[in-house]
């Protein structure tokens, strides 16, 4: 490492340790650079509802996955995947089956929203989605979204959000072909076993899907801790997982006069999750007992209009989510706790164009009713959110310029602990994006959104730490991005970049505010990002059977804590959120045969927001291999088998302090499909 | 070409034989004329640690426990006491006792306080007759043999036990219930120690929690209350005739040199410390602003030195690492130092 940083600041030139770390940080991407590789993009769009695949980057989706790439990259879950986003922040407590949140460009999880077939998955609860349950083997595509979009198939809502995850899923697409199945089983280290199984009726005009998972885990895997004089290995715990899922879906296109087309589509889900929580590894003690219930349910459907001058998607969606959570261990005068939650959703709305030659007219509106009994003492949260919103974007000869305004509209209402307040926020947002005629395969865009999120029923009315003077926790953003495409003859190259400006104030933190025992909410907070990112795509068609594909993606950004001048953590960098984060991945297809390799590297992070060495958490750098054969039958039948290891290297780590990772691991996978 | 092959080779090598940084050996063979710091930690970060202030140099050690012996102290860092030549650890979340010598601070056991499995979560500890006695918030006080470094028994008391204190042959601990919160305890046993059962239950007010005993055996103890204007924090004592009384005097913890008791509190909500001083012998205030709080960011203790100064623990917000302010006589700040995280206890070596 030394020989390396001596190379990097003969380079670079030597600024102390921020230096060394710059330098450690190249060395692992030119080693990334030159060991790993990755896919080009396509991505899935609509289109006067018609769907439409094609091979070119869009500048608004920050990143996506298709299905392909999702399956060449084998990730557990949706957490597990969104660590390659640049500039997301992945909480993962402890791998497989734990519980993952994303922050992108520190804006907290609260920030972002999750889009399921077009359906927000709201959990006014605490804020957040658990990114580890959602399971991608019925998953279309993923695309996470930053910038300000005008997508009518995304809600108002989500529009409003600071960043957004949208999944499309094979229950809601329509058919290719009259009868389509899906299946597949994986069974890996670790006790880990999945099956999946989907069946599609129908065609471009109708469908009808149905699917049901399941997946196994024991997470019994063995670390060994940092520090540790014994180097003794030990073995996780109280980590299991065990979930089913069972969805149905329909959905039907018709036309009424010429240029009229109508499209309806309908979905329903159950899940259940059982999942232990074995918490922070707490040195010297017993794991805890800890186990969280999950069941959910969803029920939506939506309706979308489309002709020349008009589109438009209305949409409703009712969603039950039933959380338990019991420590058996508990030593408070019952001996034990047993928590129990039911969050009723109803959310609804719609989102219109109207197209008048180069103009477009955006409008819509949200409403969503939240509804929270408990068995805690939190009274009975009931919510009602109005999002509205109108925005026009024009077509200029070099130039396409968009102008958004939301108002968004919280009413809260807890009548067992007498409280009721309301909030009214104006939301602007602007783009400016240069068309393809001023610069042909280069375009740029410049953008600002403001957004707000209010706080969550446990921020307001958790017992003890509760606050229900709390007001709404606002966000700025600003990005100024590029994109070039490079497509000749069987070479293509896809550069984007962005830099980047957040500012987060009003943010909502625990305080102490009696003992270190009691806590409390507070509107204290205040966040400043600024940061780059830059990723490179590649793919080269070497011959007729071999194509090689490279992606790679690298981010820097300072998340720093501005809350308060005499803090002694004022300006550092706040809790695990590395400054920097690097991506590869690289894929070569010879005939049947794919070989996918990637890395991660994440940086160097805070266990809390002072900077100190003891605080200090050690960067990274994980390696997953795996290699696939696709056997094709008649009859388009394909049988996939697919084998992988994962962190190669066996490194011993963990992203959050004392949330330790599993080690090298194992899987195999057999999917077919028709 | 070769030398760019060069330059790739070279720096695979170097990040394939990166190893981790071992720990730098600064190990010590004596400690004094010092003070010895418990730095609490946050919960679940396994971050307590022992901070050491060289009072001829003014130097600070941090990590001082993982310098001696190479490993952490553990997560929760609650209470310190030194008995017969060995330095106790009350380790809160780690559930362990450790015992150092307490001049080289080098382990001499670590006690696993485990009970079927469970950790006890011990939380304060006094000494009497070659026996340490823990309150754990399993509900128990461990007694431990300080010459076999065994459990020798433990008796059930109420919930949450926190402060304890001995008078004579009485084991006072204060039932705090504080993880049944709003449903707390209220109450403070006398414990027999020749026959180890529970003799007297004294009802104080909500959640106590700091136990001081006088020369008169008289008891005091903070009953915390719900920190709220409807039942503030405040000072209680139990006489020895086994009177009640509410002195009225705002307390968060306490603690005594001879005679004299110092009461440490911290109003959260205007962010002001107060050290009161009370004569214990004339059961009077001395002094009701012993010194200037606002050099203090978050009062979060007192300890009386030998000497005429006065050291105050100041946890700044609780997740940044706090220092030891040292005050004169006349309540003026002196010197700062800075140590670890939430620091709760010190010990002032000769």
């Amino acid at each position: 490492m030394i020989l390396l940083s001596t190379v990097c600041n003969f380079l670079f030139g030597k600024r102390g340790v921020q230096s060394h770390h710059f330098s450690q940080f190249c060395g692992y991407c030119m080693l990334c650079f030159f060991s790993c590789l990755s896919f080009a993009q396509s991505d899935t769009s609509e289109y006067e509802g018609v769907t439409v695949i094609g091979k070119h980057a869009k500048i608004d989706e920050h990143n996506s996955y298709n299905r392909q790439e999702i399956q060449a990259l084998a990730p557990a879950d949706l957490g597990i995947l969104l660590k390659r986003v640049s500039g997301a922040t992945i909480a993962d407590y402890g791998g497989i089956g734990s519980m993952k949140t994303i922050s992108v460009r520190g804006l907290g999880s609260t920030h972002t929203g999750v889009l399921l077939n077009g359906f927000p998955q709201a959990n006014p609860q605490n804020g957040q989605t658990d990114l580890s349950n959602f399971q991608l083997e019925n998953t279309e595509s993923v695309a996470v979204s930053i910038a300000p979009l005008q997508k009518i198939k995304v809600p108002v809502s989500s529009l409003m959000q600071g960043n957004m995850i949208a999944l499309e899923t094979f229950q809601q697409t329509f058919a290719n072909r009259p009868f389509m199945v899906r299946a597949s089983t994986t069974i890996g280290s670790f006790g880990q076993r999945e099956a999946y199984a989907g069946f599609k009726l129908g065609n471009q005009r109708q469908f009808l899907s149905s699917s049901a998972q399941f997946r196994s885990y024991d997470g019994d895997f063995h670390y060994t801790l940092p520090h540790d004089n014994l180097n003794k290995e030990r073995v996780r715990s109280n980590n299991n997982l065990t979930s089913y899922n069972f969805s149905i879906g329909c959905g039907k296109k018709w036309r009424t006069g010429k240029n009229i087309r109508h499209r309806v589509r309908m979905t329903s889900q159950v899940k259940h999750i059982q999942r232990s929580l074995p918490g922070a590894v707490i040195l010297y003690n017993s794991p805890t007992n800890e186990q969280l219930t999950t069941q959910q349910k969803q029920l939506g459907g939506d309706y979308s209009i489309f002709s020349k001058r008009f589109r438009l998607r209305a949409f409703a969606n009712l969603n039950q989510q039933q959380l338990r959570y019991f420590d058996p261990d508990y030593l408070n005068n019952q001996g034990f706790i047993d928590n129990q939650y039911d969050n009723k959703n109803l959310q609804g709305g719609f989102h219109g164009k109207w197209t008048w030659d180069k103009l477009h007219l955006h409008f819509g509106s949200d409403i969503a009713l939240h509804h929270l009994n408990s068995s805690r003492n939190l009274g009975v949260p009931q919510r009602s959110t109005s999002i509205s919103m109108i925005g026009a974007s024009k077509k200029l000869s070099h130039l396409s310029v968009n102008a958004t305004l939301f108002h968004h509209s919280i009413n809260d209402q807890n009548a067992p602990l007498t409280h009721q307040s309301s909030y009214n926020r104006w939301n602007p947002q602007f783009t400016i994006t240069t068309s393809e005629e001023l610069l042909d395969n280069l375009q740029f865009t410049l953008w600002y959104k403001h957004a707000s999120r209010a706080p969550t029923f446990n921020e307001l009315y958790y017992s003890q730490i509760g606050n229900t003077t709390l007001i709404p926790e606002e966000s700025q953003q600003m990005n100024f991005g590029y994109m070039w495409l490079f497509n000749q003859n069987s070479v293509n190259v896809a550069v984007k970049g962005n830099v980047f400006y957040n500012n987060v104030h009003n943010k909502i933190v625990a305080l102490p505010t009696q003992n270190l025992f009691v806590w409390s909410i507070q509107n204290v907070g205040k966040v400043q990002t600024y940061g780059t990112d830059l990723s490179f795509e590649l793919g080269v068609q070497i011959s007729h059977d071999l194509r090689i594909e490279l992606a790679s993606s690298v981010t820097h950004q300072s998340v720093t804590d501005r809350s308060k001048r005499s803090s002694p953590s004022y300006g550092d960098q706040i809790a695990n959120t590395p400054r920097w984060t690097q991506s590869n991945d690289l894929q070569i297809k010879w005939k049947q045969w794919t070989l996918t390799s990637s890395s991660l590297y994440i940086g160097e992070r805070y266990a809390l927001n002072e900077n100190n060495v003891t605080n200090q958490l050690d960067a990274y750098l994980v390696f997953d291999a795996n290699i696939n054969y696709a056997w094709k039958m008649k009859k388009s039948r394909v049988l996939n088998v697919q084998v992988g290891v994962k962190n190669l290297a066996n490194r011993s780590y963990y992203h959050i302090n004392y949330f330790v990772m599993p080690g090298r691991n194992y899987f195999i996978k057999l999917a077919y499909e028709l | 070409m070769n030398y760019r092959l060069y330059i790739i080779f070279i720096i695979i090598l170097t990040v394939a034989c990166k190893k981790e940084d071992p720990p730098v050996n600064e190990e010590k063979d004596h400690f004094s004329n010092g003070l010895l710091v418990l730095n609490e930690g946050l919960f679940q970060q396994n971050n307590a640690s022992l901070s050491w202030i060289d009072l001829s140099s003014e130097a600070i050690t941090t990590q001082v426990f993982f310098k001696q012996n190479e490993r952490p102290l553990g997560d929760t860092g609650n209470d310190m006491a030194i008995y017969g030549g060995k330095l106790y650890i009350v380790v809160n979340a780690s559930s362990t006792l450790e015992v150092l010598n307490a001049r080289t601070l080098k382990s001499i056991k670590q006690i696993p306080l485990q009970y079927n499995g469970q950790g006890q979560q011990p939380r304060h500890l006094a000494f009497h007759q070659n026996k340490a006695y823990v309150s754990s918030y399993d509900g128990f006080v461990n007694i431990i043999d300080t010459s076999t470094l065994s459990i020798k028994n433990r008796i059930a008391v109420g919930e949450n036990p926190e402060g304890i204190a001995i008078v004579g042959d009485q084991l006072y601990v204060a039932n705090s219930g504080g993880l049944s919160y709003p449903d707390v305890d209220s109450t403070v046993y006398a414990i027999d120690l020749i026959s180890e059962t529970v003799k007297d239950t004294f009802v104080v007010g909500k959640n106590p929690g700091d136990v001081v005993s006088d020369k008169e055996d008289d008891i005091y103890v903070v009953k915390r209350g719900d920190y709220g204007d409807s039942d503030p924090s405040e000072l209680v004592r139990i006489s020895a005739a086994g009177t009640i009384m509410n002195l009225g005097i705002d307390a968060s913890f306490i603690t005594k040199k001879k005679d004299v008791m110092y009461i440490s509190h911290y109003n959260y909500d205007s962010g002001e410390g107060t050290v009161t001083t009370f004569d214990l012998l004339n059961e009077a205030i001395i002094s009701s602003d012993h010194i200037n709080g606002a050099q203090v960011e978050t009062l979060y203790g007192v300890h009386p030195s030998s000497s005429e100064v006065l050291y105050i623990y100041d946890a700044m917000n609780f997740t940044n690492t706090g220092y030891i302010r040292k005050f004169n006589d006349n309540g003026n700040l002196i010197q700062s130092y800075h140590v670890g995280l939430n620091p709760t206890k010190l010990i002032h070596y000769e």
